[in-house]
């Protein structure tokens, strides 16, 4: 049940009629979060629901119980068997046949057949998502900076939350679980903001995103195929293609949650228009990000914070792991290690007063800023090839024929057709980047609001790519 | 909340003055009805053209297993657009119990899968089966292996809703697709005379008869680019593939001890395609391999019409829809010469108006269908 199927949209409707019909009572509301949740996750394999539900019940109990005990050593002893328990499974049905497949060689050298050693199972839709906003639950538990929940149904409820259940945003337990446990009265405006920001991601994944796949996925399938040009704009269509995709999730996500009266986390903050490498990281997936920098970066960090080289290495391991979050193939591997490695003029700068000047200088100055976004923006599409190629042989030859193939001129007329639609957007999102939400348009005068509303539902209607495409990170 | 929900009602209405216009565009063209309903008024009516499928798809497979439900037919064709030219009229008196399915299996899966419910009582067993052997149920990794076909009709791309956005956008944007399309295509009127090909609707090859039937033009088709590009039914390389033929001789088998006449066609190639595929040792080390195998099923007792091209008939290249695709009087050329060659005792092939289709034979004028009149014949390549 993706969000931009007819199922959905059934759904919802049917959804917000019977959960709003009971406004005044929070009991049945939560019930009724609970059982659209597991509906709507069970709809892509009932076998799922199991293992959410294990999942929530292992964080639930052991939640309550380090907050119970008073010692130290009991209460490590519970954070580690709820991390050993949540990685575990996480490992088992994402990085197990990964993990079997890097050591094949060692395996064989010691005689040991590999083969039989490989899982067939398949990878539950959205777990590396409702995995890490459990773990945030027991992490802030153990932390003290957390009071668990008693109520066995909001706590659920919270893991499951079907708007950012499959691909996030990530949700910390402080922010969502007291808006579960809270009242809710509906809310004009924040219904109205939730509703343009559903409408906004449907034409971003309709109308942009999808279409764009009809390009990026040939160009990526066989790269030899397309001129040099061609294959470097892959890798910008690419970028551009995922933002929208998963941007576009994050709009529903966090649009459908206001009109059931709550306010979900910004995922994304115009990451196209950063001029840096830490800059985009600072808008991109900001619910994974600020996770890991929170839980593991700080921590890390922290230990020898004055040293370059260890804030270079915590910086390396940090993209490295949310490289590997991604996926289990060493192309994700070196995605995180490449962009950690573009992180060393900003950790260098803290040493170095001229280096930060520098650096505030070509980010700030109108002339030359133009300029740093346009490197950045090629470096970024270069970089995220290792996103979307499925092994570094492909990558090798992508990036082969970046610099080598016969035609380096040559661009055909699709990408011509795209390029004023994929620009436009870019404009628009450019001008929008200093309102609180990216389609924030409320201060418009109506006629042009509404007319902006109507002419995007023509523009999806008669225009949207209707194809079974599902959003690229479910695969996450 | 009123208020929100009247707001949002006003975006609703464009979307739904959208999808009564298109539902109307596709009510008109004749694309608003899922299979089961088209079959439904196929049976009751031979006036309309309720079949176009020009948006959804034909869903050939699933249209085909649910007509034979209704059906029931006594004369089956099983196999793919090679047996589609056999007609109801060969069968006499039994062309009113007839019926081709022509393109519904696609694999020895299909075929198993096929027989299983013929014998299991889900489908009706019928008395005689024609099934058509062509060599990709022997061939290894044959691509239409993948291909298995599905009949239920909760699969119709009709009821699919991405595809229904898809029809309606296509019907909104594309003015040619909003003409009304002449009755004698597709599922149309010239899909409702009869039982065979053609007359269940199918649009395969239409393009060649199209041509044919303007101009007298014989198109050899894409079978010589598809060999020499080692794709679809003439990979690179050709293996014999030992346990599907085993697995096709089971099926049979299991027919014919349950009392069902079977006939098994080994389908004709143009002599212009077979001269030049026979120049590649790839394919005639597969080719020899073939034949053994008809040869093998002709000792095992089976009755089998054996590979042929035009000429081993005093036909040409003109009695062929395509380079694999017989036309209707080749086939009943082979059908009849089999009989007369090889008479039975056999309960129903023993009826068969033979007499009476080679008369027809005789009185045919074109040498690619029994109801067109000749014309001066060209060729393009």
């Amino acid at each position: 049940m993706t969000f931009t199927s007819f199922t959905f949209v059934l759904f919802f409707l049917i959804f917000f009629a019977i959960y709003w019909s009971f406004k005044n009572q929070l009991r049945i509301q939560n019930y009724l979060i609970l059982a659209g949740s597991y509906l709507f996750y069970g709809w892509w394999d009932y076998r799922f629901l199991a293992l959410i539900f294990a999942s929530s019940m292992i964080d639930y109990t052991i939640g309550l119980m380090i907050y119970k005990s008073n010692k130290q050593k009991i209460r490590n002893l519970l954070m580690g068997i709820c991390l050993l328990t949540n990685l575990g499974m996480l490992f088992y049905f994402k990085y197990y046949n990964f993990f079997i497949d890097s050591f094949s060689d060692l395996l064989s050298s010691m005689d040991i057949d590999s083969t039989n050693l490989y899982i067939h199972v398949i990878l539950p839709v959205g777990i590396s998502f409702y995995t890490f906003q459990t773990l945030s639950y027991s992490l802030d538990i153990y932390k003290k900076r957390l009071t668990p929940t008693t109520n066995l149904v909001d706590f659920l409820g919270f893991v499951s939350f079907f708007p950012q259940l499959v691909a996030g945003p990530i949700e910390r337990a402080s922010m969502l679980l007291p808006q579960i446990s809270k009242p809710r009265v509906f809310n004009y405006d924040l219904a109205v903001s939730g509703a343009r920001l559903v409408l906004y991601g449907f034409f971003k994944k309709l109308v942009i995103a999808d279409p764009l796949s009809l390009r990026v996925t040939p160009i990526f399938s066989n790269p030899e195929g397309f001129s040099s040009i061609e294959t470097i704009i892959g890798g910008m269509l690419f970028l551009i293609q995922l933002y929208l995709d998963f941007s576009a999730y994050s709009d529903i996500a966090i649009g459908t949650g206001r009109i059931l009266g709550f306010n979900l986390m910004k995922n994304f903050d115009v990451p196209l228009s950063a001029t840096s490498i830490p800059e985009f990281w600072r808008r991109w997936h900001i619910s994974l990000t600020t996770w890991f920098r929170d839980y593991l970066f700080l921590p890390v960090v922290k230990l020898r914070i004055n040293n370059f080289l260890w804030r270079l290495f915590s910086t390396i391991m940090l993209f490295v792991v949310i490289g590997i979050w991604h996926g289990a193939n060493m192309t994700f591997v070196c995605f995180g290690f490449i962009v950690g490695l573009c992180y060393t003029p900003t950790l260098l700068a803290k040493d170095f007063a001229w280096l930060k000047n520098g650096i505030k200088f070509i980010n700030t100055n109108v002339f030359v800023k133009p300029f740093t976004w346009a490197l950045n923006f090629i470096i970024m599409s270069l970089i995220i090839v290792l996103f979307r190629v499925e092994n570094m042989d492909m990558a090798g030859r992508y990036y082969q024929n970046i610099l080598f193939a016969e035609d380096f001129w040559q661009i055909d007329e699709f990408i011509h057709r795209i390029f004023p639609l994929v620009i436009g957007f870019l404009v628009f999102e450019y001008y929008m980047r200093k309102k609180m939400y990216c389609f924030d348009i409320s201060g418009w005068p109506g006629w042009l609001r509404h007319t902006t509303y109507l002419g995007m539902i023509i523009s999806i209607l008669l225009y949207g790519y209707f194809a079974e495409e599902p959003f690229y990170y479910f695969q996450f | 909340m009123k208020k929100f929900l009247i707001k949002s009602t006003y975006f609703f209405i464009p979307i739904l003055l959208y999808v009564v216009a298109t539902q109307y565009l596709l009510y008109r063209i004749k694309e608003h009805l899922p299979i089961v309903t088209i079959i439904d008024k196929q049976q009751k009516s031979e006036e309309e053209t309720y079949y176009n499928r020009i948006l959804y798809g034909n869903a050939m497979n699933m249209y085909k297993y649910n007509t034979m439900l209704v059906k029931k037919p006594e004369v089956l064709v099983l196999g793919q657009s090679i047996v589609l030219c056999f007609r109801d009229f060969f069968f006499k008196p039994f062309n009113a119990a007839f019926y081709n399915t022509g393109l519904m299996i696609r694999n020895i899966s299909d075929l198993e899968n096929i027989s299983n419910q013929l014998l299991d009582g889900t489908l009706t067993k019928p008395r005689y089966i024609v099934f058509g052997l062509d060599h990709s149920f022997v061939l290894e990794h044959a691509g239409l292996d993948n291909m298995s076909f599905n009949p239920s009709i909760w699969d119709d791309p009709y009821f699919d809703s991405k595809k229904q956005l898809r029809a309606m956008q296509q019907v909104a944007l594309k003015s040619d697709i909003r003409e009304v399309p002449a009755v004698d295509i597709g599922y149309g009127k010239r899909g409702m005379v009869g039982n065979g090909y053609r007359k269940d609707g199918s649009c395969n090859n239409k393009w060649e008869i199209d041509l044919f039937t303007n101009d007298s033009v014989h198109v050899e088709g894409v079978l010589i680019e598809e060999f020499n590009a080692h794709s679809k039914g003439y990979p690179m390389p050709m293996n014999y593939d030992k346990d599907k033929a085993n697995r096709v001789v089971n099926a049979l088998k299991k027919l014919k001890n349950n009392n069902i006449e079977v006939l098994i066609y080994i389908p004709p190639l143009s002599d212009e395609f077979y001269n030049k595929a026979s120049q590649h040792s790839h394919f005639t080390d597969f080719w020899n391999q073939y034949i053994a195998f008809q040869n093998q099923l002709i000792s095992k007792g089976f009755n089998v019409i054996p590979f042929a091209t035009p000429s081993k008939f005093g036909l040409n290249d003109y009695s062929m829809l395509s380079s694999d695709h017989p036309g209707e009087i080749f086939v009943a050329r082979q059908f009849v010469e089999f009989y007369k060659n090889k008479p039975t005792k056999e309960p129903i092939s023993s009826q068969f108006d033979l007499q009476g289709l080679e008369l027809l034979l005789n009185q045919a004028k074109h040498p690619l269908s029994f109801q067109l009149e000749n014309k001066s014949i060209r060729t393009t390549k």
